[in-house]
C-alpha cells in the first residue's frame, strides 16, 4: 500500500528562476522530467507513484509565468494561482464562467496552491477550468527553445492526462480573446459535495441578437475522455430563434454526443441523464446573462 | 438556561484546550517525537484473502531496518475491545497473523533510522501468498461451501468453531411474538439497509512506544481509553502492568473508531520491544480506511399495530457484515436489540442478529453502535405506518415511544435501567412549531423542478452503561481532586475528550461542586500509572458516568477543605458553604448569614500545608446504577431537484434531552456535528469494495471518500438547537449524554423528508442523486 504521508520516490529536483533556465533544463531532461507548479495533482500522482520522473522542475519561482493581464485579451500566466485568477475576475462578468468554475473548486488549499496552467496540463476529463475556457475559447502558448506556438485548448487536450505538448515545452501563457458583445456565458458542475471533482459539468457561451442566438459553444467535463467541445449541439442554434423545443432538441443531440462512463463518482446512465439538465440550465444562465429573456 | 442557579455548569466557558488547538501547539501522537525513535511501517496485503507462505526480510535488514513477521510475535490471540467481560469477548487476532482477510491487513513491519528508510525497508520484504477466494457479501459468506474465513476462534480462553462464516449471532425475545402478530389489524414489513460509512475522524491511527530500561514500555497511542489498551498490552507482551505506561494524548476525533486498542498499537510495541529503540508508526489515510469503518445494517422489521396505532408486536431481523474481524459484533447486536426495543413498546418482540464475516476492513463502533442503522429502519417505518393509519406521524410516535418511568435498555438486554428523565414530548411539540411542521403538505400535491419536504425522527443513546447488577459490559470510571495551595484545583482521569469538551465538562463540575472559578481548575495530563481505571471514553458516558466519579472525588476533597477551613474559622464544617468571588478568582468558604466567618479556598489549602494537616484531595472509583436514555429528535427540510436527483438540505431543527447541558455550546455543537454525520450516512457515505481485488472503490483517499460537510449543510441561520428542560437525577448535576445521540435520528428524518417531497420511499443508504433519479424515473407516473 503507497504512503500518501511520504513521497517515497527519488528524483532530482531543481528550480529554474527564469524561463530560459526552465527551457534549458526540459531541453535536456524533457522526456524523463515532470513540471511542478502547485502540485496539487502533481503531488499525489508521485505519492501514489502514477508518475516516476527523474527530474521536478518546479516551476514556482519562474516571475515570467506568474501574472495577469488584460489588453484586448485576457492573459494569464501558466502558474497564477486558482484564487488569484478568481479574485482577478470578480468584477468581470464577461468571464462569469470562468469565475464560477474556479469557485466551484470550493478548497481552500486547492485555490492558494493550485495553478490554472497546472489544472489545463493535468488534462483531467473533469478538470473545472476546462469547460469554460472552450467555451472562451482559449488558446494555450506553448513554449520550448525551438521557439512558441499557440494551440487552440480544444486541440489541446488528447485523452485523460494527455496533452498535445512536447516533452521540451512548458505552458507559459493562458489566453481568452476578447468577449464579443451581447454575449453570456455559464458554467455548472454536478458534484458529490461543494469541494469537489464534478460528476459531471457544462459550460456555455452565447452571443445574443434579439430573440435569437448568433453564437454558440457548448463544452462539458467528465462526458468523454476528454473535456468536450460540442459542436453538432452548437450547430443547432446558431443562428437560430431560441425557444424551448428547440433546446430540448440540442439538449438530446448533445446527449448523442457525449461518451459518459461510470466510475466511483457517478455512472454512465446518470452523467446521460443530467447531461440534457446541466445543458438545459447552463444555456438558460448564459442567456439570461446575454440580456435574454428565460 | 436564564434562571440558572449554577456559576460554570451550564455556562459558556472558553475551552481550556481551544488556544492549543487553533494555534497548532496542541501535541498528537503524530507529533511526539523521542531521542533515537526508529520510524515504522506496514506492509500491508494487497489480497483480499490469502496465506502467507514466507517472509523473506533480509534485504531490509541489510538496509538496518529492524523487521517484524508472524512468527515473531506473542503467541497469543486478542481481542482489542476489552470493555466486554472476558467470557463475551470474541477473539480472532494477532499481533501479525499468517492468514490475510482482508486488503490492508497488516503483513509484515519494519522499522527504521527515517521514514524513508523505513519505506524502502518495507518494499525490500518479499513475501510469497497463497491466495485464496475472497467473499464480500454477507449472504454468500453464509452459503454452503462458501471458502471459510476462520476454523476455529477464543470465546474468551474456550476455543469457538466458526461454522458458515457466522461470527456470532444473538436472539432476544419477550412475551409470544406470535400472538402478538395474530392480534394486530394491520402488519407491515420492510427491508432497510445502511453502509460501510468511514469514521474519517481527523488524525489517522498513530502511535509511539518507548521501551524502558527496566523492561517496561511507556506508549503514547490514539485511543479512547489508555487502561484498556495498557492491560492488553500488559496480556500480549507478559509485561506487569506496573511496567506498562499508557499516556493520554489529545485525539484529533474518533467517532468510536479507537475504543479498541488500535491494531498498530501492538505492532509498533513489538517492534520498540525487538529494536530496543523508541519507535513511531504513524498510518496513511489510505491505511487507516483499510482499519475500520461502521456497522453496516440489513435489517427486516415487521410491526404488527392496531387501527389506532397501539404496536401489538415488534419483531426486527438483522445481518451485519462485520468484515474480517469480530471486534465487537456481539455486544453490537445486543445493544441493536436494545435500541429496537426502547424506541416503542411492543408487547411481544422478537429480535435476531446475525454477525458475518466478509474480506472487507472490520467494521467497528462508530457514533451510535447501531443505533442509526436500527432508527433508520424503525423510524422510517413509523411514517409508513402513520400514512397507512392516516395518522400524523408525530401523533403516532407519541402514542408508542418508551418514556418516563417505562424500561430502558441501554446496553442490550443485561444493561437495563428504568427511565427517570424525559423531553421526548416536548422535543415533538416543540420542533413541530420550529419546522412549520403544520404547512407540511401530502407529496403528490407537490409540483415543480424543485419540491421540497419535511421529515421528523426521533431517537436516542444510553448514557454510558451502568446498570445496578454488572452484565457483559464493564462500566465504571475513577477520578482524583486536589486543591491547589493558591487556590487553584487539578484534576485527573482517564477519561478521554475527543473534541466533543468532555473534560472541559469535567472542569466544570470540578468547580461547581467546589465553588471554585473555572479558570482556577486545570486538567491534569494523566497516564495509566498516575490514575485509576477508566473503562472507556465511549457510549455516551464521559460526562454521565466519568463526571459522576469527577463530581464524587470533588465532594470527598471539599469535606477535607471544609474540615480545613473549620479548624481556621472556628465553624462547624457542615454549616460552610462556598462561593466562587469574581474580583479575587477565589472560591470563598463563608457561613452563611454572617460576613464574619469567611476565608478563601487558598488561603485555607495554604494554611494546611504550613501546618502540614495534608492535602484536600479526594479520590472516588465509582459506577453508575443506570444508564439513562438521552432522547434526541431531528426535524430537516430537503430539497429534491427532480430534474437532477440531487438533494439540498435547507432547514434543520435538532434538539436533545441531554438532562443539564454542562457545556451548552458545545453540546448544541455536537447536535450540529451529529446531523452533519447523520446526513452523510443517508445521502453521501459508504465504502464500497471491488470484488475482483478486494480493494476500495474509492482508493481509501479523501478524493473520493466524501463526507458531508458544514458547507453542504443548511445555511447556520436555517440550523436550529435546543435542549429539552429535563433534569436527570442520577447525573451530575442532572446531566445526561448528547454526543451519539446526536446523530441517531438523523438517517430517517432526512428519508422522511425526501418521502414527503417526492412521494418515494427510500429504504437504503446513501440516498445519492444516482438512485433518486432512476427512482424518480421509474416512479413517473
Amino acid at each position: 500500500m503507497s504512503s500518501t504521508r511520504i513521497i517515497t520516490q527519488e528524483f532530482d529536483y531543481v528550480t529554474p528562476e527564469t524561463l530560459p533556465e526552465a527551457l534549458q533544463l526540459l531541453n535536456k531532461h524533457g522526456r524523463v522530467a515532470k513540471i511542478i507548479s502547485g502540485g496539487t495533482d502533481v503531488v499525489p500522482q508521485l505519492k501514489y507513484e502514477k508518475i516516476s520522473p527523474a527530474c521536478l522542475i518546479n516551476i514556482v519561482k519562474i516571475p515570467e509565468l506568474n501574472y495577469i493581464k488584460q489588453d484586448e485579451a485576457l492573459r494569464i500566466g501558466a502558474s497564477a494561482k486558482l484564487g488569484d485568477v478568481k479574485q482577478f475576475l470578480e468584477d468581470k462578468p464577461a468571464y462569469a464562467c470562468l469565475y464560477d468554475a474556479l469557485g466551484s473548486i470550493g478548497k481552500v488549499q486547492v485555490m492558494n496552491m493550485g495553478t490554472l496552467g497546472g489544472n489545463l496540463c493535468t488534462a483531467s476529463p473533469a478538470a473545472d477550468s476546462a469547460p469554460p475556457l472552450l467555451v472562451l475559447e482559449g488558446r494555450v502558448k506553448l513554449i520550448s527553445t525551438r521557439g512558441e506556438r499557440t494551440v487552440l485548448l480544444a486541440d489541446f487536450f488528447k485523452g485523460p492526462n494527455k496533452t498535445s505538448m512536447k516533452p521540451d515545452e512548458i505552458m507559459s501563457e493562458i489566453q481568452i480573446p476578447a468577449i464579443e458583445k451581447d454575449a453570456g456565458n455559464a458554467f455548472i458542475k454536478i458534484a458529490r459535495v461543494a469541494a469537489d471533482i464534478s460528476k459531471i459539468s457544462c459550460a456555455v457561451a452565447v452571443v445574443r441578437k434579439e430573440d435569437s442566438c448568433t453564437e454558440c459553444r457548448i463544452a462539458m467535463g467528465a462526458v468523454a475522455a476528454v473535456p468536450l467541445r460540442i459542436q453538432s449541439a452548437e450547430s443547432l442554434l446558431i443562428g437560430k430563434k431560441i425557444d424551448k423545443s428547440l433546446l430540448d432538441r440540442t439538449a438530446k443531440a448533445l446527449s448523442a454526443e457525449i461518451k459518459p462512463f461510470t466510475d466511483v463518482r457517478s455512472n454512465e446512465f446518470y452523467r446521460r441523464q443530467v447531461a440534457q439538465i446541466l445543458f438545459k440550465d447552463s444555456f438558460a444562465k448564459a442567456w439570461h446573462r446575454a440580456g435574454g429573456k428565460e | 438556561m436564564e434562571d440558572n442557579k449554577f456559576h460554570a455548569i451550564g455556562r459558556i466557558s472558553r475551552r481550556k484546550d481551544g488556544f492549543a488547538k487553533v494555534t497548532g501547539r496542541e501535541i498528537y501522537v503524530s507529533d511526539v517525537t523521542l531521542p533515537r525513535m526508529y520510524h515504522a511501517r506496514v506492509l500491508r496485503s494487497p489480497y483480499p484473502h490469502a496465506r502467507i507462505v514466507s517472509v523473506d526480510v533480509s534485504g531490509a535488514e541489510a538496509l538496518g531496518a529492524i523487521c517484524l513477521t508472524h512468527e515473531d510475535v506473542p503467541d497469543i490471540s486478542y481481542n482489542e475491545r476489552q470493555v466486554s467481560i472476558p467470557q463475551k469477548t470474541y477473539r480472532d487476532r494477532r499481533v501479525l497473523s499468517d492468514t490475510l482477510r482482508h486488503v490492508g491487513e497488516g503483513v509484515a513491519a519494519v522499522a527504521a533510522r527515517t521514514p524513508a528508510l523505513a519505506e524502502k525497508a518495507m518494499q525490500a520484504v518479499k513475501v510469497k501468498y497463497e491466495q485464496l477466494p475472497g467473499l464480500f457479501d454477507p449472504y454468500e459468506a453464509m452459503a454452503p461451501g462458501a471458502v471459510p474465513l476462520y476454523d476455529e476462534i477464543l470465546l474468551g480462553d474456550k476455543k469457538l468453531p466458526i461454522n458458515n462464516n457466522i461470527a456470532c449471532h444473538r436472539q432476544v425475545g419477550e412475551g409470544d411474538v406470535e400472538k402478538g402478530f395474530k392480534e394486530a389489524d394491520l402488519i407491515v414489513e420492510g427491508e432497510f439497509k445502511t453502509g460501510r460509512v468511514y469514521h474519517a475522524q481527523m488524525e489517522t491511527k498513530s502511535v509511539v512506544c518507548r521501551p524502558e530500561a527496566d523492561g517496561g514500555i511507556t506508549v503514547w497511542p490514539t485511543a479512547q481509553s489508555i487502561h484498556n489498551t495498557r492491560q492488553l498490552l500488559g496480556r500480549i507482551f507478559n509485561i506487569p502492568l506496573s511496567r506498562v505506561n499508557v499516556h493520554r494524548v489529545p485525539i484529533g476525533g474518533a467517532f468510536g473508531s479507537s475504543i479498541q486498542m488500535n491494531t498498530c498499537i501492538p505492532i509498533c510495541v513489538a517492534l520498540a520491544l525487538k529494536a530496543q529503540k523508541p519507535v513511531k508508526l504513524v498510518l496513511s489515510r489510505e491505511e487507516d480506511m483499510y482499519d475500520h469503518c461502521k456497522y453496516p445494517s440489513i435489517i427486516k422489521l415487521k410491526y404488527g399495530l392496531k387501527q389506532d396505532g397501539t404496536l401489538t408486536a415488534g419483531e426486527l431481523k438483522t445481518v451485519v457484515d462485520i468484515g474480517g474481524h469480530n471486534i465487537q459484533a456481539y455486544p453490537l447486536l445486543g445493544c441493536m436489540a436494545g435500541w429496537f426495543v426502547s424506541l416503542y413498546r411492543m408487547p411481544h418482540l422478537n429480535f435476531d442478529g446475525t454477525a458475518v464475516y466478509t474480506n472487507k476492513a472490520p467494521a467497528c463502533a462508530m457514533q451510535g453502535y447501531g443505533n442509526p442503522q436500527v432508527s433508520f429502519a424503525v423510524e422510517s417505518m413509523m411514517d409508513i405506518i402513520a400514512e397507512k393509519l392516516g395518522m400524523d406521524p408525530i401523533e403516532l410516535r407519541l402514542k408508542n415511544y418508551v418514556g418516563l418511568g417505562e424500561t430502558f435498555w441501554g446496553q442490550g438486554p443485561t444493561v437495563r435501567s428504568v427511565i427517570r428523565s424525559c423531553g421526548v414530548e416536548e422535543m415533538l411539540l416543540k420542533g413541530k412549531d420550529m419546522i412549520d411542521w403544520d404547512q407540511r403538505i401530502k407529496p403528490e400535491i407537490k409540483s415543480g423542478r424543485y419540491r421540497r419536504g419535511i421529515g421528523v425522527a426521533r431517537g436516542f443513546h444510553t448514557s454510558g452503561t451502568g446498570a445496578p447488577t454488572p452484565g457483559e459490559v464493564i462500566d465504571y470510571s475513577t477520578a482524583m481532586v486536589k486543591v491547589n495551595e493558591d487556590g487553584s484545583v487539578d484534576f485527573s482521569t482517564a477519561l478521554m475528550c475527543h473534541g466533543g469538551g468532555t473534560l472541559e465538562a469535567g472542569a466544570k463540575i470540578v468547580a461547581e461542586e467546589l465553588g471554585v472559578p473555572v479558570d482556577k481548575v486545570g486538567i491534569s495530563p494523566s497516564d495509566t500509572q498516575s490514575t485509576g481505571y477508566d473503562v472507556c471514553t465511549h457510549a455516551t458516558r464521559g460526562i454521565y458516568c466519568g463526571g459522576a466519579s469527577i463530581q464524587r472525588a470533588a465532594k470527598k476533597a471539599k469535606a477535607k477543605l471544609l474540615e480545613f477551613a473549620s479548624r481556621l474559622i472556628d465553624v462547624n464544617p457542615d454549616a460552610l458553604k462556598i462561593y466562587p468571588e469574581e474580583g479575587s478568582g477565589q472560591g470563598i468558604i463563608y457561613l452563611p448569614g454572617t460576613l464574619a466567618k469567611n476565608i478563601s479556598v487558598g488561603e485555607v489549602a495554604k494554611m494546611a500545608q504550613l501546618k502540614s494537616w495534608g492535602t484536600a484531595i479526594g479520590v472516588a472509583s465509582h459506577r453508575q446504577v443506570n444508564c439513562p436514555p438521552c432522547f434526541v429528535t431531528n426535524f430537516i427540510e430537503v430539497e429534491v431537484d427532480t430534474y437532477t436527483g440531487e438533494i439540498k438540505t435547507t432547514r434543520a431543527v435538532a434538539a436533545v434531552d441531554c438532562g443539564t447541558p454542562i457545556n451548552p455550546d458545545l453540546a448544541a455543537g455536537q447536535l450540529e456535528g451529529g446531523l452533519c454525520r447523520g446526513i452523510g450516512l443517508a445521502l453521501l457515505e459508504d465504502t464500497d469494495y471491488d470484488r475482483e481485488s478486494g480493494r476500495l472503490t474509492c482508493g481509501g483517499t479523501f478524493i473520493d471518500y466524501k463526507s458531508y460537510t458544514p458547507v453542504d449543510m443548511p445555511p447556520v441561520d436555517h440550523v436550529k438547537t435546543f435542549f429539552a428542560d429535563t433534569y436527570e437525577p442520577s447525573g451530575p448535576f442532572g446531566a445526561k449524554g448528547v454526543g451519539e445521540a446526536a446523530n441517531n435520528a438523523t438517517a430517517a428524518a432526512v428519508a422522511n423528508a425526501i418521502y414527503n417531497a417526492v412521494g418515494i420511499r427510500f429504504k437504503e443508504t446513501p440516498i445519492t442523486p444516482e438512485r433518486v433519479l432512476e427512482a424518480l424515473k421509474k416512479n413517473k407516473p
